[in-house]
């Protein structure tokens, strides 16, 4: 049966300009005169505002214009003529810098003929260099417009003053300002000439500047501004109906007043009425006036505000469309589901459709759909014959006869049956994994059923979660969604190249129960197990055959493992003994599988576990592919769900206790921390307290303070958690990695610990305390928020209090981070959206600039790589090693030469690898050529696809963790003396090319003679250090008496700061000053005479040592090296330093890198700091999408920030800049260049309703017009 | 490279080592050091003038500059300093095709660094090439400033296209190639 196919126009352009008032005159259908809308009769006014031909509202009603009803009627413009021009406030900045640009009176650009014609050339110039001139040139030459006398014809110029938002005058030297009224400013904007106006970078056919002063203003159809009827039957007009009331009724008033010959004064006074309306008619929002009214004092929502912002036109109604066929309600778990499945209720599946077409095949089955009606599952609801039309079957009275005429060709729209594709959504949909296609399976009650496995994607949970269900209609969606978007091909993250679906919670905890050793299970036990696995073959044999035969877990377990899988690996269980006793652990973590037998360990969350890169999961699926994959997930979960149900399994209050001599222990370990502290408070109240660097004795004293007590929580902690043992079921989740951590433990059972705010101990509330039942000033823990008792015994008051306290911030803190991360994804999918892998394996943005040469640098997609990496050398050969029997080891020779075949194909990384495990692996020559080809394949399937989306795949892959990181927001106040912007901020910052990083710091690498001794690097440091007369000076004044400023030195500072009275003479000798020097005294006395305040505030900054806006220096050793770490960042000038190895100091400050050590270093350098933020965060993400991030952001030479002001404000669609931010402006700027949108990109194409370039959306027909060799033969 | 040499002067030996200039003559002057220098596929010489001062460098420096030029018959100048330029001292450089390299051009040779990697200028053949091989016009490339120290390390010039060869994470090496804009 063919497709139907229905031929559509295309949009090739969106074309911007301005309205000439003859454009706008002949789109007119009617002058409007009245200002009323409808007379008493409700019929619209002849001329008025709801005239009849601009449109008709009434459903049965014809325009009577074209004819149409209010559907098809596509709405007809009208117009005002107005009786004075009036200035259209949105160019009303153009108009300024147009008028300060040109002559007052030949309207030429005030700039001499020759520099014109430089101009001229020089646009030339860059447009061929360049392929477009860009907006800041065209502002640079109309600043560079300005003079006293037309270089022309000699006409003095005089300054134009512009008063917000529509004054303007003119400063004339005799007569002071003169006001210019909008037809002087319209007559001299017609002077000025085209050839004038593209030096502007107007295009004058679309754009003259007159038309910026309204004479006629066009009145929109009725569509754009209907009227509402309350329900009291009182007709409600729009908005902008009420605006456009104002402005004729002031227009007529106008025309009247002049006609009469009224005063001018008058006259006046209504133009600037007239003039306000107009300007509140198009921005209610305009500084520097009041915003017009509605009689209920809420502001008018007039044309700037319809279209702005989140609600706005543009980001509400274009890009956000609404759909048909598409469902909402709670989800609930069902364990017994596939996770490809989800459960869809009775009565949203008896509502929704999907057509099937009617073929002789399933004539019977349909008709007896079309019997059963609407109302009785499984049956239809619509029926569509070949013809198009559509009968729907709640209103046939008998669906017998209509079933009888139902034959193949018919499409019927029957009720959701199992197996129908699904496109199942949980908002916010921060990942390609948010939405993936599942398989309908229709069940009874009312929630939408999934299975836990794919809560990891959707980061749902069942506390009241909603999810969205959709129903692709068309044969083609319903493909793409099987193809593409089913949950096992989505198994595989692209983030970081590994399983995001897994094993969860009660899973980890249930596999780990069965595998571990002690387990024993009857047979009656495995087949209850084994059938509820759907576990089809022979049985094991038992392990222990008499009394009565038992099976182990690892049996069992070892039924659902692929029969040739080899695997090893360590568990979440794994203690990291540094002696690894490999097969022999205690702790039974060493997991080996051999032959798809488990033959040691347990299996955890390592194994199974949703995001564990290299885990058994991820191994099944990269060499046995996804549908294995699925089914190894679906088997093993029915199985441990049934097993745990079996054993059960319970957290008690019981078991959180602890035994006495734990207690103890702990109570003996809080004391010793308690006594330290009493220590600390004694010398910190004597002041002998030691101070760290760059702090005072209050701030080291509270990191002192707090670096004890988090060690008293720890130390506290791991007491409770080596009192239990893996029995206990608390120990048992966070041990396997089922649920919580040893933290959470500790809290419970031994000590809460530290509360804090803003990372700091608490101190607000009362006056140098945080409650009254302190004293003054008491630095005791209790006394600022350390908790002593554990959840398990309670908060007393004050504990309960502070711990409410640091609850507090933690929500607050993540409401906040959640805004930032949302917006920071937003920014970075507008940013990169357009981005795409072309067929020559460039990554392009819409317009064909190349990004990248190679997508990733290697052309590997990461969602089929092997956690980041093309092909795994390694398993390769040890699966290769298993297939082939062992030979005579091939030749060397032989190695190189099969390897030189291939070497061209492969990345150099790659065949680096290869040779590698070729030279280490001794296959023989079979093997070795099965290994080269098996590399060379897996390579090529691992590479990227056209048309992929890699540009969305990056932004979520950075955005996504973003989230991620407000979750986890417990940094512990780290005691590391410098304090560096880390996670969410730091991210933000970087890919927002902040002018300055929050916290700037270097690390200086020194050369060979100074990393070696300590000494050396601080004689580094100290030249490094800025060091400024303030630092060193005991005292500064300002000496009248003897017209001198007087510096007394401190000896201790000079010396610590290796200052001497040399350094200080050649310092101050560029002050123009003579000095005078007397022992650690110097006095300046200015040669001329000068303002002393001043001198005093120069020389108390003045640079004595140093490099400038280093605060500080550290001196640390790193891997047997001194290296020296600043805060405060001057690249250029530490390099210019003696002593340190400029080849590797670097900096967070990524501007500073671009400018000094050039925009590829930058690249780099944004790609190793927001790779090292997410490496902190313990987050894992593909270096590729940082690449590209990198990439995009320096792509034009310089550093640009993801965001309106880089490249999201540079992209050349005029549609997708007015979505993303400054709606309003940005389509002026078109507007007056004239510019066209070519609709390439994402954004527009969902503007204006056509499918994006991108993925499948690529795909087009192309027609050679060059004729082949046999065409011309003929 | 001895290190008693002034900032400036290893400044100036550092670029003409990576321009692959050839020195033909060091003289000190007054107040600067010339070096006369040969561009290795040019045949033209060119002044090389090294100004030691971290004051301001004004018209005057380049107005005997262009003087020395002219008396040596020489087409291009070059100025390396740690001073700042003036303004006016800049347009008179442009219109004497002295090249001024900024003040920040580091004092070693930057592609040893360990975030720069190595760049060089396309010989038209190549450029040629890369053209077609990825059918794109010159400006559709990834861009690099004039004015970036990469590309004055290495005396590349607007129009030019420069090739860079990164270290990659993934691929091993990776090349780049980059269109050099006026900026």
């Amino acid at each position: 049966m063919s497709v139907e196919e229905t031929v559509h126009k295309v949009i090739n352009e969106v074309f911007f300009g301005v309205l000439s008032p003859q454009e706008v005159r002949r789109l007119s259908v009617s002058e409007i005169r009245t200002a009323d809308t409808y007379d008493e009769d409700g019929a619209p006014i002849i001329s008025g505002l709801m005239d009849g031909r601009l449109g008709t509202l009434e459903p049965r009603q014809r325009c009577k214009t074209c004819g149409n009803t209010a559907i098809r009627c596509p709405g007809h413009f009208g117009h005002i003529e107005l009786a004075v021009p009036i200035i259209h406030i949105i160019f009303n900045k153009v108009i300024n810098e147009l008028l300060g640009a040109t002559c007052r009176s030949c309207g030429r650009i005030l700039l001499p003929t020759d520099r014109i014609e430089n101009i001229k050339s020089r646009i030339n110039r860059i447009q061929t260099m360049l392929g477009e001139v860009p907006r800041s040139l065209h502002k640079k030459f109309s600043r560079e417009a300005r003079g006293k006398e037309c270089p022309h014809c000699g006409t003095p110029q005089y300054k134009v003053i512009f008063e917000k938002p529509t004054k303007f005058s003119e400063d004339v030297p005799e007569g002071g300002a003169q006001r210019l009224t909008p037809s002087m400013l319209r007559e001299r904007l017609e002077r000025i000439s085209d050839d004038d106006l593209v030096l502007f970078g107007f295009n004058p056919e679309n754009a003259r500047p007159e038309w910026m002063v309204l004479q006629v203003l066009p009145v929109p159809p009725v569509y754009v501004r209907p009227s509402i009827t309350l329900e009291s039957g009182i007709r409600s007009e729009d908005d902008l109906t009420h605006k456009l009331v104002d402005i004729i009724r002031i227009n007529q008033r106008l025309k009247e007043n002049m006609e009469a010959g009224a005063p001018t004064l008058i006259i006046q006074d209504l133009s600037e009425l007239l003039q306000y309306h107009v300007t509140t008619y198009f921005n209610n929002e305009a500084s520097g006036i009041p915003p017009a009214r509605h009689r209920s004092g809420r502001a008018l929502k007039t044309l700037s505000q319809r279209l702005k912002g989140k609600e706005g036109r543009f980001r509400s109604n274009l890009s956000g469309k609404r759909v048909d066929f598409s469902a909402r309600t709670v989800i609930s778990p069902d364990p017994n589901i596939d996770i490809s499945e989800v459960g869809v209720p009775l009565d949203v599946a008896i509502r929704l459709s999907m057509p099937e077409k009617v073929t002789q095949w399933n004539l019977e089955k349909m008709q007896k759909l079309i019997i059963n009606g609407p109302e009785k599952y499984p049956g239809a609801l619509y029926i569509v014959r070949p013809d198009g039309k559509r009968v729907r079957l709640e209103f046939v009275v008998d669906r017998e006869k209509v079933a009888e005429v139902l034959e193949p060709g018919f499409t019927v729209e029957r009720h959701l049956k199992d197996d129908d594709i699904a496109i199942f959504n949980r908002q916010p949909s921060l990942h390609r994994m948010s939405i993936m296609a599942h398989y309908v399976r229709v069940l009874p009650h009312k929630t939408f059923r999934l299975h836990l496995c794919v809560c990891p994607p959707y980061n749902a949970d069942f506390d009241g979660d909603e999810m969205n269900l959709h129903i692709p209609q068309s044969e083609e969606a319903q493909t793409e969604s099987r193809l593409l978007m089913q949950v096992q091909d989505q198994i595989l993250s692209p983030r970081f190249g590994g399983p995001i679906i897994g094993a969860i919670r009660d899973f980890i905890t249930a596999a780990y129960l069965l595998t571990q050793k002690a387990t024993r299970l009857t047979k009656d036990e495995i087949c209850r197990l084994l059938i509820a696995a759907e576990y089809d073959g022979p049985l094991p044999g038992p392990d222990i055959k008499k009394p009565e035969p038992l099976w182990t877990g690892k049996q069992i377990f070892s039924l659902f493992i692929p029969k040739d899988m080899n695997y090893v690996l360590k568990a979440t269980t794994c203690r990291g003994c540094t002696n690894c006793l490999c097969e022999d652990c205690p702790h039974d973590a060493y997991v080996v599988i051999k032959d798809g037998v488990l033959k040691c360990g347990v299996i955890d969350r390592r194994s199974i576990g949703a995001e564990q890169s290299e885990s058994l999961l991820h191994r099944i699926i990269k060499d046995y592919g996804t549908y294995v994959g699925r089914q190894f997930l679906n088997r093993t979960c029915q199985l441990l769900k049934v097993f745990i149900t079996l054993r059960g399994f319970t957290y008690s209050f019981d078991e959180l206790e602890l035994s006495s001599a734990a207690q103890e222990k702990i109570k003996k370990t809080i004391q010793k921390f308690e006594n330290r502290i009493q220590e600390l408070i004694k010398s910190y109240r004597s002041r002998t307290l030691q101070r760290l660097p760059g702090q005072t004795m209050q701030e080291s004293f509270e990191i002192y303070v707090m670096n004890e007590l988090a060690k008293a929580r720890d130390k506290a902690g791991r007491i409770a958690d080596e009192d239990f043992d893996i029995a206990n079921s608390g120990i048992t989740m966070t041990r396997t990695g089922a649920r919580g951590s040893n933290l959470n433990i500790g809290q419970m059972t031994a000590c809460v610990g530290q509360q804090s705010v803003r990372g700091k101990r608490i101190m607000r509330g009362y006056r140098e305390r945080a409650l009254p039942h302190f004293k003054v000033g008491d630095p005791a823990p209790k006394a600022r928020g350390f908790v002593y008792s554990s959840y398990r015994d309670g908060l007393d008051p004050v504990e309960f209090f502070f711990h409410a306290m640091g609850g507090r911030e933690g929500l607050v803190d993540t409401a906040v981070r959640t805004q930032q991360s949302g917006y920071m994804q937003r920014r970075l999918i507008n940013a990169l959206e357009h981005l795409r892998i072309e067929y020559d394996g460039t990554v392009r943005n819409s317009v064909g600039d190349i990004i990248q040469f190679r997508y990733g640098e290697d052309g590997v997609d990461p969602a089929k790589s092997d956690h980041g990496k093309a092909v795994n050398v390694s398993r390769l050969v040890e699966q290769i090693k298993i297939m082939i029997k062992k030979g005579k080891p091939a030749s060397p020779k032989f190695i190189k030469e099969s390897h030189k075949e291939v070497e061209n194909q492969l990345t150099p990384l790659l065949n680096k690898e290869l040779k590698h495990e070729l030279s280490k692996a001794r296959l023989s020559k079979k093997g070795v050529q099965q290994l080269i080809d098996l590399t060379l394949e897996n390579y090529r399937r691992a590479l990227v696809e056209p048309g992929e989306a890699v540009g969305i795949i990056a932004a979520q892959s950075m955005g996504e963790p973003g989230t991620q990181m407000t979750l986890r927001t417990f940094h512990y106040a780290g005691v590391r003396e410098q304090n560096v912007t880390l996670g969410l901020p730091r991210l933000i910052e970087i890919v927002d090319a902040r002018r300055i990083p929050s916290t700037p710091i270097m690390t200086v690498y020194l050369d060979k003679e100074h990393e070696i001794s300590k000494e050396k690097a601080t004689q580094i440091a100290r030249n490094i250090i800025c060091t400024i007369i303030e630092d060193i000076a005991k005292a500064l004044y300002d000496d009248a008496e003897n017209e001198e400023v007087v510096i007394r030195l401190d000896p201790t500072m000079m010396e610590d700061r290796d200052v001497t009275i040399d350094d200080l003479h050649k310092a101050l000798g560029l002050l123009n000053c003579n000095l005078r020097i007397k022992e650690n005294q110097i006095a300046l006395e200015p040669k001329k005479p000068v303002d002393r305040k001043k001198l005093l505030d120069k020389v108390s900054n003045h640079l004595v040592k140093g490099v400038p806006d280093i605060g500080r220096v550290l001196v640390t050793e790193e891997v047997g090296k001194w290296v020296i770490r600043t805060d405060g960042s001057n690249l250029s000038k530490v390099l210019e330093v003696h002593g340190i190895n400029p080849t590797r100091t670097i900096t967070n400050h990524i501007h500073e890198i671009a400018k000094t050590l050039g925009i590829e270093a930058a690249r780099n350098a944004i790609i190793n700091e927001a790779i090292g933020v997410l490496e902190e965060q313990g987050l894992d993400v593909d270096v590729r999408h940082v690449m590209l991030v990198s990439d995009i952001m320096t792509a034009t030479g310089e550093v640009r920030q993801i965001g309106r002001h880089g490249i999201s404000g540079e992209k050349t669609s005029v549609l997708a800049r007015a979505a993303f931010e400054i709606t309003v402006p940005n389509i002026v700027e078109a507007a007056i260049k004239g510019e066209s949108d070519p609709l390439r990109g994402v954004t527009e194409n969902v503007i204006v309703g056509q499918s994006i370039p991108i993925g499948t959306g690529l795909v087009d027909l192309y027609m050679s017009t060059i004729r082949t060799e046999d065409q011309k033969n003929d | 490279m001895s290190t008693d040499l002034i900032l400036e002067e290893r400044k100036a030996r550092i670029l003409i080592k990576l321009r692959g200039y050839k020195l033909v003559k060091r003289q000190e002057e007054k107040d600067a050091i010339s070096f006369f220098v040969r561009a290795p596929k040019e045949k033209a010489r060119i002044l090389l003038w090294c100004i030691p001062t971290e004051g301001t460098v004004g018209v005057a420096y380049v107005n005997n500059m262009s003087k020395a030029m002219k008396k040596e018959e020489i087409k291009r100048g070059i100025v390396v300093t740690s001073g700042r330029y003036t303004q006016a001292a800049k347009v008179k450089a442009a219109q004497n095709k002295i090249e001024l390299i900024p003040r920040i051009f580091p004092a070693f040779n930057i592609f040893d660094h360990e975030l720069v990697p190595k760049h060089e200028i396309l010989s038209s053949d190549e450029r040629k090439k890369i053209l077609s091989e990825y059918r794109v016009q010159p400006y559709q490339l990834p861009r690099i400033i004039a004015s970036d120290p990469g590309a004055k390390a290495i005396g590349a010039r607007p129009g030019d296209i420069v090739r860079i060869i990164r270290d990659s994470p993934t691929a091993g090496k990776y090349t780049a190639y980059r269109y050099v804009v006026e900026g």
